[in-house]
Formats: structure tokens, C-alpha cells, sequence
């Protein structure tokens, strides 16, 4: 039978979101493309998704509320009939001192980029389980494991997708569900554009390669980990950083 | 009808644990009768909400399911119209 494999994408219509779940269609996956707010942007991921021969699916929640993620993703599931590939993208940063940062910032960034992406891999994990295979891939960040002034909320929540890969990694392995971080640095993203030009410049300089890398490489990485090949690997952490972190 | 049910998912739980729909009752254990492991249990909830057509069975539900009858029973108050 010629089953078509599916992913969903959380954050796929931000840049590195956006670039994963165009990769996975190069893949040969049908996509759920997920987005809160920014529909042009989805809808633009959308259109390369089908220029590619692939399906899409434009696929709207508000990540950090747990009944819609639930009602969505699992009407989606089933629709699909299945689901193979999570990429968990979704993410929101605020840059601001700890001094600055008032609870409600940092509970947003906690329901976005930790919650959502909890709640959303136990509802594709649940879904791997009956086929016994599937592919999980939290994207991180390098921060969460070297910190940085000014993000500290959200380094805790991507140091956050560490210990839960790490433990997913462990729960699945017998039903051959594998489940890994991808970890970028300076990326070049809407994300980080709106950086001044000295700071950019100054953050280049710790980079060995001396660039920002692309949502494209990142996507590359997220694919390799989405694919029949990297059946051994679950539980790992992949910077893709420039050796910004080396 | 709700035998009908009871019947349904005695098949489902014999399938999945692999062995024969005779040996099953509703005092069937998983773990200590069927070998059933977490994350088995795991599989077999989504199974059944899955064979079911159910939303989801909330985990604290989830959490006290032991036995056959256990997994019946609470199948059974997810599926109100057939207990009319």
C-alpha cells in the first residue's frame, strides 16, 4: 500500500518551522501546518508544500491552550489516519533582564515553547504508538544549554525541551519513536532580524563560521532526523550553531 | 448492547496481548496477567479511543485502569447513549 507519511509542524509558519516543514514535503510527507496569528506566513508554507507535490494542511490554534490543541491535533490525526513526524517549533522570546521580567512574560514563554510543545508530543506520541514508529524533534535552542543575559526565561524553557526529549527518548525507544533536540544558535529568522546592526555584528564574532546559519540548514537537520536513516538515533541534542558553541 | 461493547474490546485486548478471547474476563490484570508494561497500557488507551471513536480518556481515568473490567467500565461512561 502507498501510504504517505504525515508531519505536523507546530510553528510552521515561522522561519525555522516553516523551513522544516518544507523540507519534510521534499521528504515525501503530507504536512499539518500549524500557525496562531500569522496566516499569510502559513499559507505562504503552504503553497511550497504543494508546489513540491505534497498535501497541506493549514492547521490554526492558540498553542498554550490545552483544549485546542487536544480538539485540533487529534481531529487532524484522525483525518490522517496517522501521524509519523511532530516538529515542535513553536516558540516565542522575549528579550529582557530577569530584573524586567514580570510573571506573565515569563508564563507565556512557558506555555509557548515548553506546554505547548509537552502537550502536543503526548498527543503525537499517542498516535506513533499505534503504528510503532514515529519521529519527534523539539527545536531548541543553544541557549538552553549556555544561557545568555537578557534570556534567561527563555533559556530555562529550551533547557526545558532537553529533559523532556530526554525522557520521551526513553519511554518510546521500544516502539521505535525516536525523539531528539535541534538546537540553533544565530539564525537568520524574523525572529533575530530585528537585532541592531552592533549587537548582530557582535554576535557574529562568536561565531567560528562566522555567518548566521539559515532556517534551511536547520530544516536539513530536522529532515535527516525525520528519515528512515536516523532510526538510531533518540535522546540527543544537535546544535547547528556555526560552532557557537564549541 | 453493551455486551456487544464488551465483546468489541475483549477482541481488542486479545489481539493486542496476543492471546485467545477465552482467557480474558473482566477480572483479567494487565500487568500481572497479560504482561502488560506502562507504556502497553499506554497503547492499549489509545487503542481504544481509537476502536471507540472517543475524544480521549482523561489520564487520571487512564491511571486507574487495572483490569479488563476496570477498562470496560470506563468505557462505558464515555459512551453515555449506550447506557440509556
Amino acid at each position: 500500500m502507498n501510504h504517505r507519511k504525515t508531519a505536523f509542524v507546530t510553528g510552521a509558519s515561522g522561519g525555522i518551522g516553516g523551513a522544516c516543514a518544507v523540507q519534510l514535503a521534499r521528504q515525501g510527507y503530507d504536512v499539518g501546518v500549524h500557525y496562531h496569528g500569522h496566516r499569510a506566513g502559513a499559507e505562504a508554507v503552504a503553497a511550497q508544500i504543494e508546489s513540491l507535490g505534497a498535501r497541506a494542511w493549514l492547521v490554526p490554534f492558540d498553542i498554550t491552550d490545552h483544549a485546542q490543541i487536544e480538539r485540533t491535533m487529534r481531529a487532524f490525526i484522525k483525518e490522517r489516519n496517522g501521524l509519523e513526524a511532530l516538529v515542535s517549533a513553536a516558540g516565542v522570546v522575549y528579550n529582557q533582564m530577569s530584573g524586567l521580567t514580570g510573571v506573565d512574560n515569563l508564563d507565556y514563554q512557558w506555555a509557548v515553547n515548553l506546554r505547548g510543545a509537552y502537550l502536543a508530543a503526548k498527543i503525537a506520541a499517542k498516535a506513533m504508538l499505534r503504528a510503532h514508529w514515529g519521529r519527534i524533534v523539539f527545536i531548541g535552542s543553544l541557549v538552553g544549554q549556555h544561557g545568555n543575559a537578557g534570556q534567561s526565561a527563555y533559556a530555562m524553557v529550551k533547557a526545558g525541551l532537553v529533559g523532556l526529549a530526554k525522557s520521551l527518548a526513553r519511554e518510546l525507544a521500544a516502539r521505535r519513536i525516536t525523539v531528539n533536540v535541534v538546537a540553533p544558535g544565530y539564525i537568520d529568522t524574523a525572529m533575530t532580524r530585528d537585532l541592531t546592526e552592533e549587537i548582530r555584528q557582535f554576535i557574529l564574532q562568536q561565531i567560528p563560521l562566522h555567518r548566521a546559519g539559515s532556517p534551511e540548514e536547520v530544516g536539513a537537520l530536522v529532515g535527516f532526523l525525520c528519515g528512515e536513516t536516523a532510526d538510531y538515533i533518540t535522546g540527543a541534542v544537535f546544535n547547528i550553531d556555526g560552532g557557537m558553541g564549541a | 448492547m453493551s455486551e456487544a461493547i464488551y465483546s468489541q474490546l475483549r477482541q481488542l485486548i486479545a489481539k493486542k496481548f496476543n492471546i485467545a478471547e477465552g482467557q480474558i474476563t473482566k477480572e483479567t490484570e494487565f500487568i500481572k496477567d497479560l504482561g502488560a508494561d506502562s507504556i502497553s497500557l499506554v497503547e492499549l488507551i489509545a487503542d481504544i479511543e481509537m476502536e471507540f471513536d472517543l475524544d480521549t480518556i482523561p489520564e487520571t481515568v487512564a491511571q486507574n485502569i487495572k483490569t479488563v473490567g476496570d477498562a470496560y467500565d470506563k468505557l462505558l461512561t464515555f459512551l453515555p447513549k449506550l447506557r440509556a
